[in-house]
């Protein structure tokens, strides 16, 4: 699929024209017309059906920050009646070099008896629980942390 | 002005440069292994070292969240030992604070803020030797850290000073020429695209020589531009190669 390109990019400079066939990966953006590269990197190239995505790939990992939507592996760090608080390990697969903070809501457990969830028969600290980012918080009282919804639970 | 002349009858200033010429800039990536990145930058005998961290969680107060973009996060410091005189206060004093926001609104300008909402990136500048051009020098070397990071940026940012001596434009002053009272602008530009992202005056000088001066700022950045991205070009094949990256 991936044909790797010999070919060095820097930020800002310009790779390619932007059209309905060209995707901006990771590492691009556009700007008036054009795909331009944001990282110091190697060019790729994929292709996607009739379209072609080109990325910028460094030879270091990133940092990254959670999303919402991103599926993360946490620790539960303190629990309480009505929610959970815990440490995001690793987003999407690639680990964190350190945690965010997360917080799992007792509605947000599970889909349904959403009253009947009791926390302690749920978790206990030390848990490792994959989850998916629900929204970040803006109102709420912690105003830094994701909301999380579990998907799979495990306890170690 | 006795005995101090900063442009000759030949066309050379004090340390022996032409008026457009820039000082020997000689610069580094990833010198630190615990920053996420890390530069440091020699532009004649002004060296500045720069560290980067991040994107992490926001540190202190909860109340700094950006919930659309990143918090730029700026540290300007100049060692103790930089200047002729002792400096007693290493950061923290009007002139580092000043720089800081400087840094702050430069690299706030530079970086894709929004693909890291509700996070932080630490820039810590360090001045260890100070011979004028402070700021372009400090500029320069954070633009390395943060490619070093991997930190994505719309471009480069290059600063670069000139000043307007005896009718004529000098590029990249040093500290003589900056303390001689003639006037002095220093530019911070996105050279890919021409954009000044920083633009800033001391000194008089004559609305008419304004652009000359001014372009020979935006030049300047463009040179400094053509050797950051050598230097940067050799470091990705240099690091892929030792990774086995290649092919």
């Amino acid at each position: 699929m991936s044909a790797p390109m010999e070919k060095v990019c820097v930020p800002g400079q310009r790779i390619c024209r932007h059209d309905e066939k060209v995707v901006s990966g990771n590492g691009t953006y556009t700007r008036s017309g054009f795909v331009y590269a944001s990282l110091a990197g190697y060019l790729t190239t994929k292709s996607d059906k009739d379209q072609v995505i080109i990325e910028v790939k460094t030879d270091t990992e990133l940092n990254i920050v959670p999303t919402v939507d991103a599926v993360v592996t946490t620790r539960v760090t303190n629990v309480n009646p009505r929610f959970c608080k815990c440490s995001i390990l690793s987003v999407g697969g690639i680990t964190l070099k350190e945690p965010f903070r997360g917080l799992i809501r007792k509605e947000d457990v599970r889909a349904t008896e959403k009253d009947k969830v009791e926390m302690y028969k749920c978790f206990r600290p030390g848990d490792i629980v994959v989850a998916r980012v629900v929204s970040f918080s803006s109102e709420y009282r912690r105003h830094n942390s994701s909301f999380l919804r579990k998907s799979n639970f495990l306890t170690i | 002005m006795a005995g101090l002349e900063l442009l000759s009858d030949q066309g050379f200033r004090i340390d022996g440069r032409r008026p457009h010429e820039l000082r020997k800039i000689q610069c580094r990536l990833g010198v630190f292994n615990q920053a996420d990145g890390s530069a440091y930058i020699e532009q004649g005998n002004t060296k500045v070292l720069a560290a980067v961290y991040g994107p992490h969680e926001i540190r202190g107060s909860r109340s700094k969240v950006l919930h659309d973009k990143v918090l730029v996060n700026c540290q300007y410091s100049m060692a103790t030992f930089s200047t002729g005189e002792r400096k007693r206060r290493p950061r923290g004093d009007r002139k580092s604070q000043e720089m800081t926001m400087h840094l702050q609104q430069t690299f706030d300008a530079a970086i894709q803020t929004s693909l890291y909402p509700r996070s932080q990136i630490d820039i810590f500048v360090e001045v260890l030797q100070s011979d004028g051009g402070n700021y372009c020098a400090s500029v320069n070397a954070s633009t390395l850290a943060l490619i070093d990071a991997g930190i994505a940026l719309r471009d480069y940012v290059c600063a670069c000073s000139s000043s307007f001596v005896n009718d004529t434009p000098l590029t990249d002053i040093n500290y003589l020429e900056e303390s001689s009272g003639s006037p002095e602008i220093i530019a911070a530009t996105l050279p890919k695209s021409e954009q000044i992202v920083f633009l800033e005056m001391n000194g008089r000088l004559h609305e008419d020589n304004l652009s000359r001066v001014t372009d020979m700022a935006v030049k300047g950045c463009k040179d400094i531009h053509d050797i950051l991205d050598q230097v940067v070009r050799d470091h990705v094949s240099e690091v892929s190669t030792v990774h086995g990256w290649e092919n």
